[in-house]
């Protein structure tokens, strides 16, 4: 204890003379050199605390006393540089001998057992400071630890349903590893330390003296959780240089590792659902569910590793803004070509030429958008991760399937899925999905099963999720739904229509507000997600057969199919998938009702009728509806007409938000036509909205 | 005479690491590379052979020991001195990396010290 007191109290002579010290006086220099040279020669002479940390220790004296040396051979060039770097060396100094001291064991303590090479364990872990030479390097260690997760992650799911896996077993182990040394080197003490009991108890794993189900695997996922948690804090105080604290319950994680990896864990909580890994293993349907989401991990991992030069990371702000500039292209591409076909018609030489610059233009722009495009594989992980977990929660065995993720989508798309689809799975294991005894009541596989799907369909996405629950209730929702009065007691409803209920705000069937779901967030907030992604949502229920749940989204969110049509000499842009059919109205089938509003009856179905002309305050345009065309626009039982001029045609529009303009009910954006001029898009669900309230635009 | 220095290691921030390390030591490499496993070190080795090659040992696709196995079949890479950096310390696996062909046996955690002085013999 008297050699830390003195190295304690060196650091703080060391710490005292830098700011003073004057880097033309050699005695001064001399003095402090030799300061450094103690220092260094004590941490060499401290026992029993951390390897890694004595070393760093070490070094750091070692080469503060050699810069002090160059300012002694009269380095005065740099001599302020060099006092710099003097004072963060003893500023780490300071930290770490902190930590060295609480990682020594007191004289009372048994010595550690020579078998395991883990540092004895230090009770509490220092905030730290990034050292601005260091910030670089463990900027790059983020983004790398974060591969090593994901794929660790993966890789431990897959490990579900084939414990013993060797293959896998080590990639887990490697990623633990690399991050172990790695963040030992950078000085982050609390990382090192968590990836460094995970793989220990991973090597245990691997030596075949521990099998990676029940505890040992929960707490291999509890520490990827922890470690996502200290990347995600160590990045806030990369960027904003503050102090990174360790996590409150990380000691106490990196115990429990430590005891399981050491087998001091009580045999009675080492498998909590054994039946339900019996069970997968037996299931041949997942076997090549489960090879299929291993392979494309595995792949992603080599590719991280090895291929280092063959991908670089663009930020999506650069992205974005190619995609913007390439629309810009096309857009000004488009104006040439058409100025072209009017003034230039005879000379045919051009006009090839400015044809095969469209060509290039148009393949340019497919390409920069499909730089946006991203496999939904990450989304279907974390879904994998969550099923997992909630399953366990609820006691309620659920085999995962998932298929096509490889199927790729706007990345915006993807990032924004996530919510969604985590909200219906929590549905699905909550209220979807049956207890064992009552699947097993029900003559049904004690498991349950849930499906995830994507695929491509007709220019759009689908994302379908699928259970073999008790399906929805109809009388449930029905009864819930006059309860809550969104419908009259006696009011008739088709199937779609009641279904349609559980996506208005407020509806909740949960009869107990449960720790996964019914937290008073609806399938309202769903709906509304999927919606602003132009996408659509659809349910099919069988009772006892479960539900089924698809998600239609298209393939991006820069680019919609539009409809143009004119009024008066504007042009809008009705995006496509709300178009229902277009029609030149007979007079009678036209009606005004009490509040001058207008309606069109079209085949026994009222719709309200909206005149854009005056919604937008439009001149000289057509007045009469039975002049004029109508479109029918909208889904479901939620449909209106628009009153417009002309339809002109079809074209794929680039979507530019109108910034600065903020929510403007009836337009979603606007977008630069071929001929340089702008036109609105049209935003349907905001103009069925305006519908209900006729004063507003009349 | 100027030296040439591969650094083969799974991790590029580990890689970025050695390589501050090495320069902290004060070695200088008029040329330096960078490999992410055993095959992609082997294909570089094949067409640019180097002086030294620092190799980590846990790697995914081609591990450090089969690189060194390999290394030494390269006509090219007879006098490349290649020296393994690892976190395995047990003195078996040393030996036999060793008596593989590697020329030296860096322990992870590393210091600019200990690389002055496992790879100054082979600077000259």
């Amino acid at each position: 204890m008297d050699k830390n007191l003195n190295l304690t109290e060196l650091i703080e002579q060391a710490a005292g003379k830098i700011p003073l010290l004057d880097p033309q006086d050699s005695k001064d220099l001399q003095e402090i050199a030799q300061v450094f040279k103690q220092i260094e020669s004590a941490i060499k002479e401290l026992s029993g605390c951390e390897e890694a940390g004595r070393l760093q220790g070490e070094t750091l004296a070692h080469l503060g006393a050699e810069q002090i040396e160059k300012l002694l051979q009269a380095d005065t060039e740099n001599s302020d540089r060099i006092l710099e770097e003097l004072t963060q060396a003893v500023s780490r100094l300071q930290t770490l001998s902190q930590s060295l001291f609480q990682s020594a064991p007191t004289p009372t303590a048994a010595p550690a057992p020579a078998s395991t090479p883990t540092p004895a364990p230090a009770d509490e872990f220092q905030p730290i400071t990034i050292v601005q030479e260091d910030a670089p390097l463990v900027q790059d260690f983020i983004n790398e630890s974060r591969e090593h997760i994901e794929s660790a992650e993966s890789a431990l799911l897959t490990l579900e349903s084939d414990p013993t896996s060797t293959e896998t077993l080590n990639q887990i182990f490697r990623g633990f590893h690399t991050i172990k040394g790695m963040a030992g080197f950078l000085n982050l003490t609390a990382v090192n330390r968590l990836a460094h009991v995970a793989e220990n108890l991973l090597d245990r794993a691997r030596k075949g003296t521990l099998t990676m189900v029940g505890l040992a695997g929960n707490l291999a996922f509890a520490a990827i959780d922890m470690l996502k948690t200290m990347l995600k804090d160590l990045q806030t105080g990369l960027t904003q240089n503050t102090p990174v604290l360790p996590p409150t319950d990380l000691t106490d994680l990196i115990r429990r590792i430590q005891d399981c990896a050491e087998g001091k864990t009580p045999p009675e909580t080492q498998e909590p659902l054994p039946d339900v890994r019996q069970d997968v293993k037996l299931e041949p349907i997942l076997q090549p569910e489960s090879s299929a989401r291993t392979a494309p991990a595995a792949s992603v991992s080599a590719d991280a590793a090895g291929a280092a030069r063959q991908t670089i990371k663009v930020s999506t702000k650069r992205l974005d803004d190619l995609i913007n500039m390439t629309g810009e292209l096309a857009v000004a591409q488009l104006m040439i070509s058409e100025e072209v076909s009017k003034t230039c018609h005879t000379d045919s030489d051009l006009f090839r030429k400015v044809a095969g610059q469209s060509k290039i233009v148009r393949e340019l722009q497919e390409l920069s958008m499909a730089m946006r495009m991203i496999p939904i594989q990450g989304a279907f992980q974390k879904m994998a991760r969550l099923v997992r977990d909630l399953s366990q929660k609820a006691a309620k065995p659920v085999i995962f399937q998932t298929a096509g993720e490889e199927t790729e989508l706007d990345r915006t798309i993807v990032d924004k899925i996530t919510d969604p689809l985590i909200h219906m799975l929590r549905n699905s294991i909550d209220h979807g999905i049956e207890s064992p005894q009552e699947r097993t009541q029900k003559g049904k596989n004690p498991q349950g099963r849930i499906r995830l799907a994507a695929y491509h369909q007709a220019g759009s996405i689908v994302i379908e999720i699928e259970d073999d629950g008790r399906g929805l209730n109809r009388e449930k929702i029905r009864k819930k739904a006059v309860e809550k009065g969104l419908v009259s007691e006696h009011q008739e409803l088709s199937e779609e229509e009641i279904f349609g209920l559980i996506f208005r705000p407020g509806f909740s069937t949960a009869d107990q507000v449960t720790d996964i779901s019914g937290r008073g967030v609806g399938m309202d907030v769903v709906k509304k997600n999927i919606e602003s992604l132009n996408g659509k949502i659809e349910i099919r229920s069988a009772p006892d057969k479960g539900t089924q749940i698809s998600i239609r989204l298209p393939l991006t969110l820069a680019i919609i199919d539009g409809q143009i049509i004119t009024i008066g000499s504007q042009r809008y842009i009705i995006p496509i998938n709300a178009v229902i059919q277009s029609l030149r109205p007979a007079p009678d089938q036209i009606s005004t009702i009490q509040n001058h509003s207008q309606v069109v009856i079209i085949r026994g179905q009222l719709h309200p009728l909206i005149p854009l002309y005056k919604l937008f305050g439009i001149a000289g345009a057509v007045q009469e509806p039975d002049q004029a065309l109508l479109v029918v626009v909208g889904e479901g039982s939620k449909r209106c007409c628009l009153q417009v001029d002309d339809l002109i045609g079809q074209q794929q529009v680039v979507i530019k938000s109108l910034r600065g303009l903020g929510k403007i009910k009836g337009v979603s954006g606007g977008a630069i036509m071929g001929d340089g001029r702008i036109s609105l898009i049209l935003d349907v669900p905001g103009l069925i909205e305006l519908a209900q309230d006729p004063a507003a635009y009349l | 005479m100027p030296k040439s220095l591969m650094i083969v290691d799974d991790s590029a921030t580990m890689r970025k690491i050695i390589m501050r390390t090495v320069r902290m030591s004060g070695l200088e490499f008029d040329r330096t590379e960078e490999a992410g496993n055993g095959v992609e070190a082997i294909e570089k080795l094949k067409t640019a052979p180097v002086d030294i090659v620092l190799c980590d040992i846990n790697m995914p696709e081609m591990s450090g020991t089969e690189m060194v196995k390999q290394a030494r079949q390269l006509p090219n890479c007879k006098d490349t001195k290649i020296i393994m950096v690892s976190t395995e310390s047990s003195q078996e696996l040393i030996d036999s990396i060793l008596a593989d062909g590697a020329n030296g046996y860096i322990t992870k955690p590393f210091t600019p010290e200990r690389f002055q002085e496992k790879l100054a013999p082979f600077m000259s």
